[in-house]
């Protein structure tokens, strides 16, 4: 009875310390969010800029200047929050494939995906039409390549018979595969050229567009809410493959389903800023140390780590040396890295 | 048997040490260096002896015509030529067999009249211009600086080898040093070709290694004739009254700082680049900060690889294109360079490289349309392909190189 009660409270714990976990993410989200806004080389102001962010939704009601409306709206507002969706989408995908394939350095790089995107980027670059219609071919190639690479380890897992280990060797080895790929363009390419891949290789939000954020957006609420509600059989799987059929868990179907929609948010997200490294392994990683691995709140949870993380890490891209804009994969790993290690070398249990 | 085991010591020997790699004027029978009208004289009877009489004389058709060359284009005295990196090489003879890793160099020693047939090999990008290097088509490709085909440099024999100066310093050196490891006797000159700072010096001297210097000088005042013509033009404007320049590279909102190439030409052309003091030579500005820097002319370079314009296509479409890519912009209709039709695009080919003159010429045009008004850049361009270049090259219907042009 003693046992019951101290396990009861336990959970109870549990669910505060995770409610807590995910309040104060989102309040820390929403807080950057507003603080994003007022960045910018233009120097608006924290009035100015939430002036023109009414003026925009209320044009009646309330007025800013033209430019500071224009500032807002076409270059700041898309751009945070194709950060925050962005950094919420890698993230929720990378915490799925490590659930899935129960590997904590699964992630869209790990597997490969991100390589071939940026393969397919890069062939659109050297070998592709001029600059005329050219980002999108960059776009759709990196994004069909994505996929490609995804159904690729698939049908190699399958092949051999699908489990974990092969979905990670199998991603590994494609990694290897079309970053020679990716090489050997940039060995045959011209020095513009070869400057356009390795720039679209750091990753940055600088691309975004309030219509690339729709897809994005579209596809997030499209996805997550089904692997929210799928969260028993990620949590199942994660015990393993027999415990998980035990279960009455249809492990293959799952593992399919749930790896090639993460695919899909990983290649809609990537094919936009290019390879967004590090968030995608880094923020599942930091949010089970502090709220375990329950995947019904890992989930949300690392899905606002994630959005947190590489908006805070654009904010600081855009500002640290303003006017001057670094790459944010770059920020991302001088920001994750460190928390990382700090949480890694406190948090051992976890 | 005998003899086929002497040949087979001997070849090696005949490899390694080729005929350049022994110094000095060839007739210049007592090694003083000056090739006398009379050791002249002597060498060719010993020619003459040799080939017509049996006689024992050593020199052989190219030695009588280098030593030819050298008393009549070089008073029979050794060439001694400062190169850009500032090292000091002496020609005994003329070149024979050049090869080129630079563009720039091809491009220059094109303009000061060197016959394109003694050159052996260029770099992969010239052999792939096949418009603007029609007769590299059938030369040895050798590669870039940043993967040479090594063997295939050594086994054409060059006499001398062109590189870069000051870019890609490091991997210049290593071709130099192995060149100069695998080929004793070969020249190495280093020479940029594409700074405005440099540029004559560096025609004169290659006109002088060529033995051109007629043309050299020609060619030399004509590049500064134009650029001069845009430096008188803009130094004396106070820099509060300089036109405000962005100029962004190929990338979106990535543009040029203090350093790079084009930063310089735009400051000779008389722009003031707002983002000129940002780090880097090429850093990406926050798209916001264009709108607030308010620029009055905008230039955008325009030639991503091979893809677009420049010798290689005739499509103005594709230029235009660009520029309204550009215009759509959002909040790029209240910059004054929009709002007064002052936004233009450029192609690399004649801004970067040796014709930047040309470009730099455009850039004065566009920024102070009233002082040089009667600067024509397209008739500079023309009269460098037709003239200097010698290529059969009509600006009217070929190439696209500026919008709105």
């Amino acid at each position: 009875m003693e046992q019951y009660i101290s396990l009861y409270e336990g959970y109870a714990r549990l669910k505060r310390t995770r409610a807590a976990f995910i309040l104060a993410l989102t309040f820390g989200l929403v807080l950057l969010i507003g603080i994003a806004v007022t960045l910018g080389s233009a120097d608006l102001g924290i009035g100015k800029s939430y002036l023109a962010i009414l003026a925009g939704l209320f044009p009646g009601t309330f007025s800013a200047p033209d430019l500071a409306i224009t500032i807002v709206w076409d270059y700041r507002l898309h751009r945070v929050l194709f950060a925050v969706c962005a950094g919420f989408g890698l993230a929720v995908a990378g915490s799925v494939m490590q659930g899935i394939l129960r590997n904590p350095l699964a992630s869209p790089f790990t597997l490969g995906i991100a390589s071939a995107a940026a393969t397919g980027a890069s062939i659109a670059i050297v070998l592709g039409a001029g600059v005329a219609g050219g980002e999108y071919l960059i776009i759709g190639n990196a994004f069909l390549f994505a996929l490609l690479a995804a159904f690729g380890i698939y049908g190699m897992a399958r092949y051999r018979g699908i489990g974990s280990e092969t979905m990670v060797l199998a991603g590994i080895a494609l990694m290897y595969l079309f970053s020679a790929v990716t090489s050997l363009l940039q060995y045959v390419g011209s020095s513009e050229q070869l400057q356009a891949v390795v720039f679209w290789m750091f990753g940055s939000v600088d691309k975004s567009t309030w219509p690339k954020l729709g897809i994005v957006a579209l596809v997030l609420a499209c996805t997550v809410p089904y692997l929210i509600y799928r969260a028993w059989d990620l949590n199942a799987l994660a015990e393993g493959d027999e415990v998980a059929a035990g279960l009455g868990v249809p492990v293959e179907r799952s593992m399919t389903v749930m790896m090639l929609i993460a695919s899909l948010i990983t290649a809609v997200i990537i094919c936009f800023t290019g390879t967004i490294g590090f968030i995608g392994l880094v923020a599942p990683h930091i949010t089970r140390m502090v709220i375990g691995s329950d995947f019904r709140t890992l989930l949300p949870a690392s899905g606002l780590t994630g959005a947190l993380l590489l908006l805070a890490a654009d904010s600081i891209a855009r500002s640290i040396l303003a006017p001057q804009v670094i790459p944010v994969g770059i920020v991302t790993a001088f920001l994750g890295v460190p928390f990382f290690i700090y949480l890694f070398l406190h948090r051992r249990d976890a | 048997m005998k003899h086929r085991i002497i040949l087979i010591l001997v070849l090696p020997m005949l490899i390694a040490v080729p005929a350049s790699a022994v110094d000095g004027i060839p007739g210049d029978a007592n090694g003083d260096d000056v090739l006398t009208f009379s050791e002249y004289n002597a060498a060719v009877l010993s020619y003459l002896d040799a080939v017509y009489m049996g006689g024992a004389g050593n020199l052989d058709r190219n030695d009588i015509q280098d030593a030819a060359w050298v008393y009549i284009h070089r008073d029979g005295k050794p060439l001694v030529v400062t190169d850009s990196s500032g090292r000091t090489l002496t020609l005994y003879r003329p070149l024979r067999r050049v090869v080129t890793f630079s563009g720039e160099a091809l491009e220059t020693l094109r303009s000061v009249g060197f016959d394109m047939e003694k050159v052996v090999a260029v770099d992969k990008f010239s052999h792939e211009k096949t418009t603007f290097f029609p007769e590299c088509l059938d030369k040895s490709d050798i590669g870039s600086i940043w993967s040479p085909d090594m063997e295939r440099v050594v086994s054409l024999k060059p006499d001398a080898v062109f590189l870069y100066a000051s870019i890609s310093t490091s991997a210049c050196d290593d071709i130099q040093r192995r060149l100069e490891a695998s080929s004793p006797g070969i020249r190495v000159f280093r020479f940029d070709c594409f700074k405005p700072a440099t540029y004559p010096e560096e025609i004169r001297k290659i006109a002088m290694i060529i033995d051109e210097p007629r043309q050299g000088e020609e060619f030399a005042s004509f590049y500064e004739s134009t650029m001069n013509w845009i430096r008188n033009g803009t130094a004396e404007i106070p820099t509060d009254e300089r036109v405000r320049v962005y100029f962004e590279y190929w990338t979106a909102y990535k543009t040029v700082a203090a350093g790079s190439g084009y930063n310089e030409k735009i400051e000779i052309a008389g722009g003031l680049n707002p983002f000129a003091g940002e780090s880097g030579e090429y850093p990406l500005i926050d798209p916001e900060a264009v709108i607030v820097a308010d620029p009055q002319v905008i230039v955008k370079l325009a030639g991503q690889g091979l893809t677009v314009g420049g010798y290689a296509r005739h499509d103005p479409e594709a230029l235009a294109e660009i520029r309204s890519a550009l215009l759509e912009r959002p909040g790029w209709s209240r910059i004054s360079a929009v709002k007064d039709g002052r936004v233009y695009v450029i192609h690399s080919d004649i801004l970067g490289g040796a014709q930047h003159f040309i470009g730099t010429a455009y850039l004065a045009k566009w920024f102070y349309p009233d002082r040089f008004a009667d600067l024509d850049p397209r008739a500079i361009h023309q009269r460098y392909l037709s003239e200097f270049q010698g290529i059969d090259f009509d600006l009217a219907s070929e190439g696209s190189f500026v919008y709105p042009g």
